[in-house]
C-alpha cells in the first residue's frame, strides 16, 4: 500500500478515535450503569482470581454469565497492562472501535478489491448514533465488543468458500462470540448456514464444516446448562426460549425509534444502491443476506410485539452494522457511474469529491442530538470519586457500604468494598426504607446486612452514627454495634 | 515509562502475537493486510479462551503471572509448530 493511503488510513481512525471518545471529554470514569457493572464483574475477577462464583457478600451468584467472555477480556487488559480498571476504562471503547473500524476497512477492501470503498466504511462506521438504550459504539459493552469479531467472521465466511481454512476459523471465532453475546452468536450462526445453504454449489465438497456451526451451540448450551438447568428438560427449553425472547421495546425506555434514528438518510438510501449493485456478487451477497435476515426478526416485531434473539433496539444497530458496507458500496457504485460519464478529469474530481463531502456532512449531521430521556448520564462526580478512594485508602476494603442508588455501583470497582444488598431480591426497597426511614428503622437496617459505612448526600443524625468524612459527601461509620433500640 | 512500555506489551499480547503465530502456522502465503486483521481478531478470540481456562481452573486461577506464563507457552508452542511445519 502506497504511503499517502496508509496515512489516509490512519487519519481515519484517529477520527473514529476521536468521535467515539468525544462524550468522555472532560470525565475521567466510565459512563453509564452498564459500564460500571462490566468494570464490577472483571476487577472481582481479578480480585478472587477466578470465575468460579461470585462470591458477593449476601448472594452466591454462580457463573457462568452469559457475557463471561467479555469480562474475562476486560480483566485480562487491566491484569497485563496493571491500568487502573475505573480509571482505564474511559479508553477501551475509542480504541476498540478503531481496532473495528480497521478490520472493516481490510474485510471491505479486501473483498471489493477497491480502496475507497474500505475508506467510506470506515466513516460510515464512524457515524453511526448512539445513546444510553441502545449502547452503541460510545460504550464498551459486550455487544459492541462483538463487532470486530462480528466483520472478521463475515470476511473469513466469505472467504470460506474458496479455502476452507477460512471455515475452520469461522467456526473458531463463532464458538468464541458465544462467551461474549449469545444472541449476536445464533444471529451470526443462521447467517453461516443461510450463506453456506445459498451457496452449496460452492461449499458441496466442505459441507462436513455445517456440523460444527450447528454443534457449536449445543457445545454451548452444555457450559451455560449449570445456570440454565432447574430441574427438566422442559423447563431447560423454557429458560432457553425467556432468555432469547423479548417483549415490547426491551428493558428501559420504550422507544419505537426510527431506522434514521441511528444511521443517515443518505447513507440508507445508498445502500440501496449498494444492494442493487451487491445481488450480483456472491462476495457482497453476504451483507445483503445479513440485512434481510435482521430484517425479518423486525418485521416479525413489528407484527407481533415480540422479538427473537435479541432485543428490538438491538436488533436495528445489529442491521445497522451490516448496512455499513452496502452503503460503502453504494456510494463507490455512483463514483464509478460518475467516473463513467464524465470525461474531464478536472470536473469528474471535483464532482466526486463534492458528492463524497456531501454524503458525509449529511451522515454526520445530528451526530451528537440525542432526545432527553436517553442522553449519557454521570454515574459519579470528581467528589464522590474521592470519598470512595478516601474510605479504601483509611479503612481498607472488604467493608459492607450503604450508598445511594446509581452511586452504589461504583462503590466496589473503585474500593473493592461491597454493596451487594444491591442484588439481593428486595435490597433496593431496603435502601429507599433506609435513606427515608428515621433512625430505628436505620439501625434495624444495618443490623440486618452488618453495615459499616453509609454514604449520604445529605446529613444523618443518629447517635449509633459517626461521621468520618465530609467533603460533599457525608460518610458514616457505625459504631456502636452492641446498641439496641 | 514503564506504565507506558507495559500498556504496549498487554496490546502485543492480547491483540496481536497470538493471532499472528496462529496465521503463520494456518497460512503459509496469504496478503500482508489480511494477515494483520486476521492475527488481531484471532488474538481477541485467543485471549478470551485463555482467559476461560485460567479463571475456571481452580488449581490455575487468572492473575498477571499465570496469564504471562499461559502467553509465553502458548507462543513457545506455535513457535516450534511452525518451524517444524517450516
Amino acid at each position: 500500500m502506497k504511503r499517502n493511503r496508509i496515512l489516509l488510513v490512519i487519519g481515519v481512525l484517529i477520527l473514529v478515535g476521536f468521535l467515539i471518545y468525544s462524550p468522555r471529554l472532560g470525565y475521567r470514569f466510565p459512563i453509564h450503569l452498564d459500564e460500571w457493572i462490566h468494570v464490577d464483574w472483571a476487577v472481582h475477577a481479578m480480585d478472587k482470581q477466578s470465575y468460579m462464583e461470585k462470591d458477593d457478600l449476601f448472594t452466591k451468584q454462580r457463573l457462568p454469565v452469559h457475557e463471561v467472555g467479555f469480562h474475562i477480556f476486560l480483566s485480562e487488559i487491566f491484569l497485563m497492562s496493571s491500568v487502573d480498571p475505573v480509571l482505564g476504562y474511559k479508553y477501551l471503547a475509542s480504541f476498540l472501535n478503531m481496532v473495528t473500524a480497521f478490520l472493516l476497512f481490510v474485510v471491505i477492501f479486501k473483498i471489493t478489491k477497491d480502496f475507497y470503498t474500505g475508506i467510506f466504511a470506515m466513516l460510515f462506521f464512524a457515524s453511526l448514533r448512539n445513546n444510553i438504550n441502545i449502547l452503541g459504539t460510545w460504550f464498551f459493552v459486550p455487544f459492541v465488543f462483538c463487532f470486530p469479531l462480528i466483520y472478521l467472521l463475515s470476511f473469513s465466511i466469505i472467504k470460506g468458500l474458496d479455502d476452507k481454512k477460512f471455515l475452520i476459523i469461522s467456526i473458531f471465532i463463532l464458538f468464541v462470540i458465544y462467551f461474549i453475546h449469545v444472541q449476536i452468536a445464533i444471529f451470526c450462526s443462521l447467517l453461516f448456514v443461510v450463506y453456506l445453504i445459498f451457496n452449496y454449489k460452492k461449499v458441496k465438497k466442505n459441507w462436513i464444516y455445517l456440523l460444527p456451526v450447528i454443534l457449536v451451540p449445543l457445545i454451548i448450551l452444555l457450559f451455560y446448562s449449570s445456570v440454565l438447568w432447574n430441574g427438566s428438560f422442559l423447563g431447560l427449553i423454557k429458560n432457553i426460549i425467556t432468555r432469547i425472547t423479548f417483549e415490547g421495546y426491551g428493558p428501559g425506555p420504550q422507544i419505537n425509534y426510527s431506522l434514521f434514528s441511528f444511521y443517515g438518510i443518505i447513507a440508507y438510501v445508498l445502500a440501496g444502491i449498494g444492494i442493487i449493485f451487491g445481488i450480483k456478487k456472491i462476495k457482497e451477497r453476504f451483507w445483503i443476506m445479513w440485512i434481510f435476515l435482521a430484517a425479518i426478526f423486525i418485521f416479525i416485531f413489528h407484527q407481533y410485539r415480540i422479538i427473537l434473539l435479541a432485543a428490538y433496539r438491538r436488533m436495528v444497530y445489529l442491521a445497522l452494522i451490516g448496512l455499513i458496507p452496502l452503503s460503502a458500496i453504494g456510494l463507490s457504485n455512483i463514483l464509478t457511474y460518475l467516473k463513467k460519464k464524465i470525461k474531464n478529469n478536472r470536473i469528474l474530481q471535483l464532482t466526486s469529491m463534492t458528492f463524497i463531502v456531501v454524503v458525509f456532512i449529511f451522515s454526520f449531521w445530528g451526530y451528537y442530538r440525542i432526545p432527553s430521556n436517553v442522553r449519557i448520564f454521570y454515574l459519579i462526580n470528581e467528589q464522590e470519586y474521592e470519598a470512595i478512594e478516601w474510605l479504601e485508602e483509611k479503612y481498607s476494603s472488604y467493608n459492607v457500604v450503604f450508598a445511594p442508588k446509581w452511586f452504589s455501583e461504583a462503590i466496589y470497582p473503585v474500593s473493592r468494598n461491597y454493596v451487594d444488598y444491591n442484588k439481593i431480591k428486595g435490597g433496593a426497597d431496603k435502601k429507599h426504607e433506609f435513606y427515608d426511614g428515621d433512625c430505628k428503622t436505620k439501625l434495624d437496617i444495618i443490623k440486618e446486612f452488618k453495615v459499616d459505612f453509609v454514604f449520604v448526600k445529605e446529613r444523618i443524625h443518629c447517635r449509633f452514627l459517626e461521621l468520618v468524612y465530609n467533603n460533599s459527601v457525608f460518610i458514616y461509620e457505625f459504631k456502636d454495634r452492641d446498641l439496641t433500640e | 515509562m514503564l506504565g507506558v512500555i507495559r500498556i504496549i506489551i498487554a496490546a502485543a499480547f492480547l491483540l496481536f502475537i497470538p493471532g499472528y503465530l496462529l496465521t503463520l502456522i494456518f497460512f503459509k502465503k496469504i496478503d500482508k493486510l489480511e494477515r494483520i486483521a486476521l492475527a488481531i481478531g484471532l488474538s481477541i478470540c485467543f485471549s478470551v479462551l485463555v482467559g476461560l481456562v485460567l479463571g475456571y481452573s481452580s488449581i490455575i486461577g487468572i492473575n498477571s503471572f499465570n496469564l504471562l506464563v499461559s502467553y509465553i507457552l502458548f507462543f513457545g508452542i506455535m513457535l516450534m509448530i511452525y518451524y517444524k511445519r517450516k
